[in-house]
């Protein structure tokens, strides 16, 4: 008969196993994996921390909240890693996560990028602060429900017309500059 | 719709032209700030500036979302370990509890044979108790017998001394009495 702590250790295991699969999969699904670590290095730190902090307090309550900033500080640590680490130059600017699956920018689009960039941050720069931030977390690829927890916005439909109006105004603001025309 | 891929053939994306705008910042964020942004939890002080934080980096944009995303997870997984940790905890207890049982039981035939014992003990002891006063009245008696002896003795001494000659003189007087009467 298997010794009772055993049973423990191979359920607790497996439970890690499972966590740490799913921690590795979002990791590659987010692209972090291009910000120079290695999702299965920081998948194997995330369950070590867990299993360390699990031996520390046995008795104490293990919440979900908890285990959400073990996965933060880990990754955040590596990303600091990582920045350390690059004395080779980054990625290049096509390679970022946010142009993933565009098409390679060849030198005279990069030169029109940059200055449309300064444009943008330009306009972004003139839009009051209360409808910068929804527009900034909108462009950085959050939901209107995620907008509104985020920004403290009641709801998601709230969050919904401060990001839409917040557009159309950059939009003009932008063509107004001269910087042309621009989609979502 | 899909915001990173946004990218008509006279219209430039917003959303990719920002994250490249935004790409070389990565702002002190610590783990905390960002797993409460990812939890909507940021304490109302803090609320604007890792918001704004957030939405100036692309990278910890990616990873609150990440985080987002992975909460179900982290939630079972909790409920898992402390399911675990109960069933485990409830074993120990039932354990602890069978030995508990188990040394009631010995406790109690302990507690039996403790009790004989002093039984035996007060037994014997009485037992020896009573044995010693019946014995020392045998003695008591047999000195007091042998006292008795010795004032019978003595009241024998007496008796053959005193008093038993006094009725012989007597008896002596009156059969001269009856004689000296009747002559």
């Amino acid at each position: 008969m298997a010794n009772p702590a055993d049973l423990v250790q191979a359920r607790l295991e497996a439970l890690f196993r499972t966590y740490g699969a799913k921690v590795q999969a979002l990791l590659l699904t987010y692209g972090l994996d291009k910000h120079g670590i290695d999702p299965a290095d920081v998948e194997q730190e995330v369950r070590i921390r867990l299993w360390r902090a699990l031996e520390r307090d046995r008795s104490g309550a293990f919440h979900a909240s908890y285990i959400q900033r073990v996965v933060a500080s880990t990754v955040i640590d590596a990303l600091r890693r990582a920045e350390v680490r690059a004395a080779e130059p980054l990625p290049d600017e096509d390679e970022e996560p946010g142009s993933v699956g565009e098409a390679p920018v060849g030198p005279d689009r990069r030169a029109g990028d940059v200055e449309q960039m300064q444009g943008l941050a330009r306009c972004l720069a003139e839009i009051p602060e209360r409808r910068r931030l929804p527009i900034t977390l909108h462009l950085q690829g959050f939901a209107l429900q995620e907008i509104a927890d985020l920004a403290g916005i009641p709801s998601a439909e709230a969050a919904r017309k401060l990001v839409s109006r917040g557009l159309e105004e950059l939009k003009v603001r932008l063509r107004e500059l001269g910087y042309g025309e621009f989609d979502e | 719709m899909n915001w990173d891929t946004v990218n008509s053939m006279n219209k430039t994306s917003l959303s990719a032209l920002y994250r490249r705008l935004t790409s070389a910042n990565a702002p002190a964020l610590d783990a905390e700030d960002i797993a409460a942004a990812a939890d909507g939890t940021l304490a109302d002080d803090r609320r604007d500036a890792v918001a704004g934080a957030i939405a100036a980096s692309p990278v910890h944009a990616r990873v609150v979302r990440m985080l987002r995303e992975l909460r179900t997870d982290s939630e079972a997984l909790a409920f898992g370990i402390a399911r675990t940790e109960r069933d485990a905890a409830h074993r120990r207890h039932e354990r602890s509890d069978r030995r508990i049982a188990t040394g009631r039981r010995y406790g109690q035939v302990t507690r039996w044979a403790t009790a004989m014992a002093a039984c035996l003990v007060a037994v014997v002891g009485f037992w020896t108790q009573r044995h010693v006063q019946t014995e020392s009245p045998r003695a008591h008696a047999v000195a007091k017998a042998d006292r008795i002896f010795t004032s019978r003795d003595t009241i024998s001494h007496l008796t053959m001394d005193g008093p038993r000659s006094k009725p012989s003189v007597e008896g002596d007087r009156l059969f001269r009495d009856d004689f000296s009467g009747g002559g």
